[in-house]
């Protein structure tokens, strides 16, 4: 055996240099795939597992920036953000909060969905580790929600109270691209919770902005040509016999833009059979495409089919202002837009586009030049979102975090609004820290005043906002004003600020 | 099979070099190789590095919501699923135009800055290669309508190709055809690079092995060096051993020397304790001796004073008989004759009590005359042991003086329990004879028992001249002595006589008077020898050395 001892240990050392030469992985020295392998939860403290994908570290900059600024709205909360950006874009971030008075810690990671890590493997990662999350935040789209709630509730175990699903963005109500029409917060049943409001609460929030304001409700341009010759007749309805051209295009693999169009749909149909004048109805008409995909500026060939085919319908009405629903997000809806303007430059007149949150204000103010010009794209548009868009500071935020333009603030403030929810149920005034996700389940539904109603969805009347952008001429270099209102407690929608747009884009 | 090289041939030593290097060597090797790789790889770290670029690029992108591999993985589940799914030919062309949009679209922006942004890849070709459930290879696929650089330059055309799935190797594969760069100076300096490494590696490898040839002379020359210093070394140690060696024979000697005085003086001690002890023990015995000499001294000193006292009313007795003149002349003679044995008995008793009166061992030396002594004795007892003893006892002793150094009383009473000695042996063998005759043939027992009763005892007491010395002897023809009777004759209480009945009344038997003898002659420097046998008589001889001049006569 002694003379077999320097042979071995040679071996031993020229062994694993060999294969570090070779590039042959070796188990706790070798970088591998970024698995999913989520963080220790120090004792006592809790966490939230913020998953969203690695390639949008400007969503989590947002999150960070809403949370950071929460202390001048929770008294006593403290926010950590040490660790929220790192050098690595393998490491995990991280942002903790605190509040006097209450033990422990409340710690929000991103983990990061990448090819090697999908939601599913960072759900059963997590529902391995002991203690399970609180809540697994996720859902910044629809798809993305669906899958995250698919996963959760797939797991049957979990190392403690199975954790709770805060849904950020995604606003479908049901499911239409699968089996059955299940309602997104159904998914993962009496756990789920949406904090922005749903595509339902967007289409009657947008169709009850654009009726409640004439310049952009669907009309008869010889009924505008009257009332402008007769002004105390501007105040009243179309004629009865006028039925408005409603068009709508939907994207049959997006879950989101296929749940926006229903819901317009179901918003419309609801709106006019509700109507007492004795209106009688609305022409409708869908344009599917069947995928998303597509380039920056030049539509899919479904895309251009059906902008086609939109030009041809507009030049074939009388002359009237249409609606276009485009339930989407910025670059499919670019797409199609820009190619209908391309078939039918005159639709700039007989059209008003509304959409829902999928066209972010940022693409119209901040990256208008090319995402969203508002001379070439000279359409008056009207969007929703879940929070003021331009809540820019009038004096530097004591945070360091500061909200400033040209960058919209809507998803700060909303990221802002769920942190504040959530540190108020985790540390509440007057209350123990929160023990579990059961104990913050039951401390959400019990909110007062109430946030969420009893299926975990955002209740109306609580920070709807609608952007309209109206074009000041209908030139390609034209500029244009982008208008924030909101609802007040009577339901009427009241300016909130009306900021201009160049021509090329910028305010 | 090969014979190994003879033991310390060259190739014997380049053998076991070779092995004893083999460790060394093998590390070196993959050290060296470890880091040629390192600088290949250092040097080729901008193809890598656009690979890897590319590569994220391509698997990271969300033109729309969803990746291209996630696309690619829909694709597969959907040809996977076909049938279970219940999957249209129109849903699979969608999926695949899906894929090429996707594939446009990630392609689109490259195209639209074309050399204008810098690590902003042309995409030539993108495509998607997919197994489908039957083995039919499919490939999905965009290419780029711009012509692709000419034949010289594709060169700068790389491709990149991975498993978009993960799991499934082989399944599938993205594959890019891509151009990162127009004017890459990092690749030149890289090349630059490699021709350095090349060299640089060439060069340390030369290097290495020069060294090593170096090295292996210096320690060969060395070796010799260190092998002769350990050669003189080895033979000032065999000779300083060798010396200690030497050294260490002799303290062993020395040691062994001291060892044996040790016990030699041990055995001086011994002797000297045992020759103490015998001192002790011949003390003792003086003493005892003394004590017994004394005791008789005293005892015959007792019946001798009574002898004496009882001698005073005969010759008073006497001297009033002679006083009387009407004795008759014979009866006077006789009368005479009694009184002056009385008067001898009487100066014997008076010597008797001078002797007794006398330890022993105290001696009053003088000269004495032997051959008198000899004569004197025996006419002190010629006439009793002819008359009482049936024994003659006759002198043999020269005319002139025989002088010896002794005190005379001892000597003499010493002589007297010799002849009394040889008439107890002669009275043994008369006894002897009789009860011989006795035990004899009933014809022959009268002769023999009156043969027995006629035989007479000699006593013969001689004396003469031997060299310087002179020679007394004390010699008879009675009953002799064994050998276990010599060696214990002169034994103090040593007797035969002790429980014979024929010495009952003479006061013999206590074994006192040859040990008297013994130590008078002992005191007297007196060799005394005894010769006998059993029936045949006994010889009792002592050599006296000659007398000191100083002695008065």
């Amino acid at each position: 055996m002694k003379r077999l001892w320097w042979p071995l240990l040679i071996l031993a050392i020229c062994l694993p240099v060999a294969l570090l030469a070779l590039d042959v992985p070796l188990p706790g020295v070798s970088s591998g795939a970024t698995r999913a392998r989520p963080l220790a939860v120090p004792d006592g403290d809790q966490e939230l597992a913020y998953l969203h994908t690695t390639t949008n570290a400007a969503t989590w900059e947002r999150l960070v920036s809403g949370v950071a600024r929460l202390p001048s709205v929770v008294p006593g909360l403290t926010v950590d953000d040490a660790a929220a950006f790192q050098d690595s874009t393998t490491a995990v971030p991280e942002l903790v909060l605190a509040r006097a008075g209450h033990p422990g810690k409340l710690r929000v990671r991103w983990y990061k969905l990448n090819r090697d890590a999908s939601t599913a493997d960072w759900v059963d990662a997590l529902a391995t580790r002991a203690p399970a999350p609180l809540a697994v935040v996720g859902g910044g789209s629809t798809d993305r929600a669906v899958e995250l709630a698919r996963a959760m509730n797939g797991r049957a175990t979990w190392a403690g109270p199975p954790p709770a699903l805060f849904i950020t963005t995604a606003t479908a109500d049901e499911i239409q691209t699968g089996d059955g029409h299940p309602r997104l917060v159904d998914i993962y049943d009496n756990r789920s919770f949406r904090f922005c409001f749903s595509n339902r609460q967007m289409a009657d929030a947008v169709l009850d902005f654009v009726w409640a304001t004439p310049d952009l409700t669907p009309i008869d341009f010889t009924e505008l040509a009257r009332r402008a010759a007769c002004p105390p007749l501007a105040a009243w309805p179309n004629r009865p016999e006028f039925r408005p051209n409603v068009l709508s295009a939907v994207w049959g693999d997006d879950p989101y833009s296929v749940d926006l169009q229903s819901q317009f749909g179901a918003a419309l149909r609801e709106r006019f059979a509700a109507r007492p004048n004795g209106a009688v109805g609305y022409d409708y008409q869908q344009l599917r495409m069947t995928f998303s995909v597509g380039g920056f500026q030049q539509p899919n060939a479904e895309e251009a089919v059906n902008a086609a085919g939109i030009a041809d319908v507009l030049r074939g009405l009388p002359p009237q202002r249409s609606l276009l629903v485009l339930p989407t997000v910025a670059q499919p809806a670019r797409r199609f837009l820009r190619a209908v303007l391309e078939a039918y430059p005159d639709a700039a007149r007989q059209l008003v586009v509304v959409t829902g949150d999928g066209i972010p204000v940022n693409a119209i103010l901040r990256d208008g030049e090319f995402a969203w010009p508002v001379g070439a794209l000279n359409v008056p548009l009207v969007l929703f979102t879940h929070n003021d868009p331009v809540a820019w500071d009038a004096v530097p935020h004591p945070s360091g975090y500061a909200f400033a333009p040209p960058t919209g603030t809507e998803e700060a403030t909303h990221f802002g609004e769920m942190g504040r929810v959530i540190a108020e149920a985790c540390f509440p005034t007057g209350g123990s820290t929160v023990r579990d996700a059961d104990e913050l389940i039951g401390r959400l539904h019990g909110l007062s005043p109430a946030f969420f109603d009893g299926n975990g969805e955002r209740l109306g009347g609580t920070g709807e906002h609608v952007v309209v952008v109206r074009p000041r001429d209908h030139t390609p270099t034209g500029a244009a004003d982008l208008g924030v209102w909101k609802r007040n407690g009577g339901g009427r929608w009241v300016p909130v600020r009306t900021v201009p747009v160049a021509g090329g884009g910028k305010p | 099979m090969t014979t190994p090289p003879p033991k310390g041939s060259l190739a014997a030593v380049a053998a076991k070099y070779a092995v004893g290097l083999a460790p060394f060597v093998l590390v070196w090797l993959v050290l060296v190789g470890w880091l040629a790789s390192l600088l290949f790889s250092r040097a080729g770290w901008s193809e890598t590095a656009d690979e890897a670029l590319v590569k994220e690029w391509l698997e990271e992108v969300r033109p729309f919501r969803k990746t291209l591999p996630e696309l690619v993985r829909e694709y597969i589940d959907l040809i996977d699923h076909a049938a279970e799914w219940n999957v249209s030919a129109e849903q699979l062309r969608a999926k695949r135009d899906e894929l090429t949009e996707q594939m446009r679209a990630t392609a689109e922006p490259t195209r639209a800055y074309d050399s204008k942004l810098p690590g902003f890849p042309i995409i030539y070709r993108l495509s998607v290669r997919v197994a489908g459930a039957n083995g039919a290879t499919e490939v999905v696929a965009w290419d780029n309508p711009q012509p692709r650089p000419r034949q010289q330059n594709q060169t700068r055309v790389r491709a990149v190709a991975f498993d978009p799935t993960g799991g499934t190797a082989g399944r599938s594969e993205v594959r890019c055809e891509y151009q990162l760069h127009a004017f890459n100076r990092l690749q030149s300096a890289e090349e630059g690079r490699r021709r350095e490494s090349f060299i640089a590696g060439a060069v340390l490898v030369a290097a290495t092995l020069v060294a090593g040839v170096f090295v292996a002379r210096f320690l060969n020359r060395e070796l010799r060096r260190e092998t002769e210093k350990l050669r003189v070394a080895a033979a000032a140690d065999h000779r300083e051993r060798e010396l200690l060696e030497t050294r260490y024979a002799q303290q062993q000697a020395e040691r062994e020397n001291e060892e044996l005085d040790r016990k030699l003086l041990h055995q001086q001690l011994d002797a000297a304790t045992l020759e103490k002890r015998a001192d002790q023990a011949e003390k003792t015995a003086l003493e005892m001796k003394s004590q017994l000499y004394a005791s008789i001294g005293i005892m015959a000193g007792s019946y001798a004073h009574n002898i004496k006292n009882l001698l005073v009313r005969p010759n008073d007795l006497l001297n009033r008989c002679l006083e009387t003149a009407a004795l008759p002349a014979d009866q006077a003679g006789m009368l005479t004759e009694v009184q002056h044995t009385l008067g001898t008995v009487t100066e014997r008793l008076q010597q008797i009590l001078r002797t007794v009166r006398r330890d022993p061992s105290k001696t009053d030396l003088t000269r004495v005359d032997l051959a008198a002594l000899a004569r004197d004795t025996a006419a002190t007892w010629g006439d009793i042991g002819r008359d009482k003893w049936k024994v003659t006892v006759t002198a043999d002793a020269p005319a002139g003086p025989l002088w010896v150094e002794g005190d005379f009383s001892h000597l003499q009473q010493a002589v007297e329990n010799l002849v009394f000695n040889a008439r107890d042996a002669t009275f043994e063998m008369r006894n002897c004879l009789r009860e011989e005759a006795r035990r004899g043939p009933a014809g022959d027992r009268k002769v023999k028992l009156l043969d027995a009763a006629g035989w007479r005892g000699e006593v013969v007491v001689a004396a003469r001249a031997d060299g310087d010395g002179v020679i007394l002897e004390v010699r008879d023809n009675g009953i002799g002595m064994t050998a276990e009777v010599q060696a214990n004759c002169l034994t103090t209480h040593f007797s035969t006589k002790r429980d014979n009945a024929l010495f009952a009344g003479f006061s013999a038997g206590m074994g006192l008077g040859l040990s008297f003898v013994a130590v008078v002659l002992e005191h007297h420097g007196g060799e005394l020898t005894v010769e006998s046998a059993p029936l045949h008589g006994a010889t009792f001889r002592v050599r006296f050395p000659p007398p000191a001049a100083t002695i008065p006569g």
